[in-house]
């Protein structure tokens, strides 16, 4: 009997352990049906936006669905389910087509969804040549949905209830890292694209990391070293001072595989993308205070494409931050955010305040803010229940959220 | 197939096979030379050994820096380990091993600096717990010694040849990389672990060589390295 146990024990020593799944992005690829579409006119996206309610009880999007354009993408939010899809929409004879990603971030799932406007239900005007808005009040969607492009088993139909309502006109609805890469947006953090990812999901703002390369060049990057959680290339590894931008730009990629950008090619995309209205750059390195403010001093006075300015708030996280922006050339003309004191915030003539929302509402705080024209932004709120206290209680401007999806359907319930 | 069934049948697998290997020897374990299964602490075995490893596979295939990339493939390394057998009756002890890993030398053209040369060069420095698991030598120890005088020299070291050998540590992971007038060296640490089967053979007194086919995970970049690799190795039994 001993020696059973023994060779037993020896079993369980060589079998033990445990191994983990991972699963690759579902993708319609050859199989989806926009891949013989044509595109929609931008102008009648309009036409298809509001909120809906699924015409039968759903698991992944159920209560009241929003659906919410941003440049060529549509949205559909649910907030009840706390879930998403992002959708890319072209013309298939008289059908408009929605086929994209379904994501829940709570349980970190990504599914497959396809909606569709008939063209009696609206598709022959919006598919027309030209396109026209439709006939009848209303676009009314059905589709189905799944984990696979080969389970799309779930029906859905969206009948409409109201237009979309805006968030208050000075919320500022602010992306994490423009969307974050652990939720799988759909893009890689601290990217063009994710900050596009992050207009698509409802932020009218981004928040976003900025580093210095060993030649100088201040570009979005979030840990001191390159690694597998954000980036992908064998030869791109270590601290991110050993690479020059050009080192950085040849062997390195983000995780969705964009090239790095430099905060200045950011800066000038965002000058020609109006559903932006604010960055806040958070630098990660004292170093790279000077060249992020000559950056900002160079772009506030830029005129955007579609009219205005771009809001550009340079971040200080703490006193060592602080002595980095006064040693910068021309730190006055730069707005600031500082996210430690509210002393250091009015001392210093900065436009915000951004304190963790762990810290709890600050009504106090905010009011002293408010009546020197400051304004106050809480970091970094995912869970919906605490907007009604922070937007009242706490008299917050704006939220940095890795689910600004959240935010802006809080408003449409 | 999902890896985690497929780890599920090796795992049944393997457990159903030592059930029936326990029953059907139950009765003849008292004579078995292993030390767990007689449950004596015998003088210590000592082995040392060096090799040599060729990598020709690197999984999966990384990303060129561009369509003229020219790239090498893992490439020839080399490592030592220090292992003792006592109590268990597998060999365990710490290992060294340097290998290339990949190369990559293109003339892309990037926006702004137009086009330019680059090479990049990665090496790694390994440092591992390993564990020798003599199947062979249990093979001989548990049923076929009581045969040696029927078998005869070659099927002897034909039975005790097989082994299989693992370890886990950590790569001291380095890279050498230009662009134009660019140039860097940057480094990292990444934890890994190699597993490979080979067969030892017995050539003079304490003196063997061997051969294997070697897998080797950067298991925290999610890459492995596989190739096959030759040694020599030195084994002295205390108290003989």
């Amino acid at each position: 009997m001993k020696h059973k146990i023994q060779i037993w024990f020896l079993a369980l020593l060589l079998t033990g352990g445990c191994s983990v799944l991972t699963e690759d992005e579902p993708e319609f690829g050859n199989s989806g049906l926009l891949r013989n579409s044509l595109p929609l006119d931008p102008t009648i996206m309009t036409h298809l936006v509001g909120n809906f309610r699924a015409n039968a009880s759903s698991s992944l999007f159920r209560g009241r669905l929003t659906m919410k354009n941003a440049n060529s993408r549509l949205a559909l939010y649910s907030y009840d389910a706390e879930t998403y899809a992002v959708f890319n929409v072209g013309c298939v004879n008289k059908t408009v087509v929605f086929e994209g990603r379904t994501r829940d971030p709570a349980s970190q799932t990504t599914g497959l969804m396809r909606l569709r406007i008939a063209p009696e239900m609206g598709g022959n005007e919006i598919c027309g040549q030209p396109a026209t808005p439709p006939t009848i009040p209303h676009v009314r969607y059905t589709g189905e949905y799944g984990a696979s492009r080969n389970s799309l088993t779930e029906t859905i139909s969206l009948e409409f209830e109201t237009a979309l309502k805006s968030p208050p006109n000075n919320l500022y609805i602010i992306g994490h890292h423009g969307c974050r890469t652990v939720d799988a947006c759909g893009a890689s953090e601290n990217s063009i694209e994710g900050i596009n990812y992050a207009s698509y999901l409802g932020a009218n703002a981004v928040e976003i990391d900025v580093l210095l390369s060993k030649d100088g060049v201040p570009f979005l990057y979030h840990d001191p070293d390159f690694n597998s959680r954000l980036t992908t290339g064998i030869l791109c590894l270590g601290d991110v001072t050993n690479y020059t931008i050009l080192l950085i730009k040849v062997f390195c990629r983000l995780k969705y595989g964009e090239i790095i950008p430099t905060l200045r090619e950011v800066l000038t995309h965002l000058l020609n993308d109006d559903s932006i209205k604010m960055i806040w750059i958070d630098p990660k390195t004292t170093a790279a205070m000077g060249p992020i403010v000559a950056l900002a001093n160079e772009f506030q006075t830029k005129p955007r494409t579609a009219g205005g300015f771009l809001e550009i708030l340079v971040g200080i996280p703490d006193d060592d931050y602080l002595n980095a922006f006064k040693a910068a050339p021309g730190y006055g003309s730069a707005k600031c955010l500082v996210e430690y004191s509210v002393s250091v915030t009015l001392e210093m003539g900065c436009r915000a305040y951004g304190p963790r929302f762990t810290l709890g509402p600050q009504p106090g705080d905010a009011g002293t803010l408010h009546s020197n024209g400051k304004v106050i932004f809480y970091w970094t709120v995912n869970d919906k229940s605490f907007f009604p206290t922070y937007l009242g209680y706490g008299a917050a401007d704006g939220f940095i959220s890795d689910r600004t999806f959240l935010l802006y359907s809080y408003f449409q319930q | 197939m999902q890896p985690a069934l497929l780890y599920s049948r090796l795992r049944r697998t393997t457990l159903a096979f030592l059930a029936a290997f326990s029953l059907a020897y139950e009765h003849k374990l008292e004579a078995a030379k292993i030390p767990l299964l007689n449950w004596e602490i015998p003088a210590a075995d000592f082995q040392a050994s060096a090799w040599a490893v060729w990598h020709n596979k690197l999984i999966p295939v990384p990303r060129k820096v561009d369509s003229t990339s020219k790239v090498r493939i893992g490439g020839t390394g080399g490592g030592l380990d220090f292992t003792v057998r006592f109590f268990f009756p597998f060999y365990y002890g710490v290992q060294y091993e340097y290998m290339p890993v990949y190369s990559d030398t293109a003339t892309p053209t990037i926006p702004g600096y137009g086009t330019i040369n680059t090479e990049g060069n990665l090496y790694a420095h390994y440092f591992a717990g390993a564990a020798y698991v003599p199947f062979g030598d249990w093979l001989w120890e548990l049923i076929f010694w009581r045969y040696e005088a029927k078998i005869g020299a070659f099927y002897k070291a034909l039975i005790r040849a097989p082994y299989a050998k693992g370890s886990y540590g950590l790569h001291y992971m380095y890279a050498t990389l230009s662009a134009s007038t660019d140039s860097s060296t940057t480094s990292a640490t990444r934890v890994g672990y190699t597993a490979e089967a080979g067969l030892m053979f017995k050539v003079w007194d304490r003196l063997r060589v061997y051969v294997a086919y070697d897998y080797h995970s950067i298991y925290e970049d999610s890459y492995y390295l596989l190739g096959i690799k030759g040694g020599v190795a030195y084994r002295y039994r205390f108290g003989e």
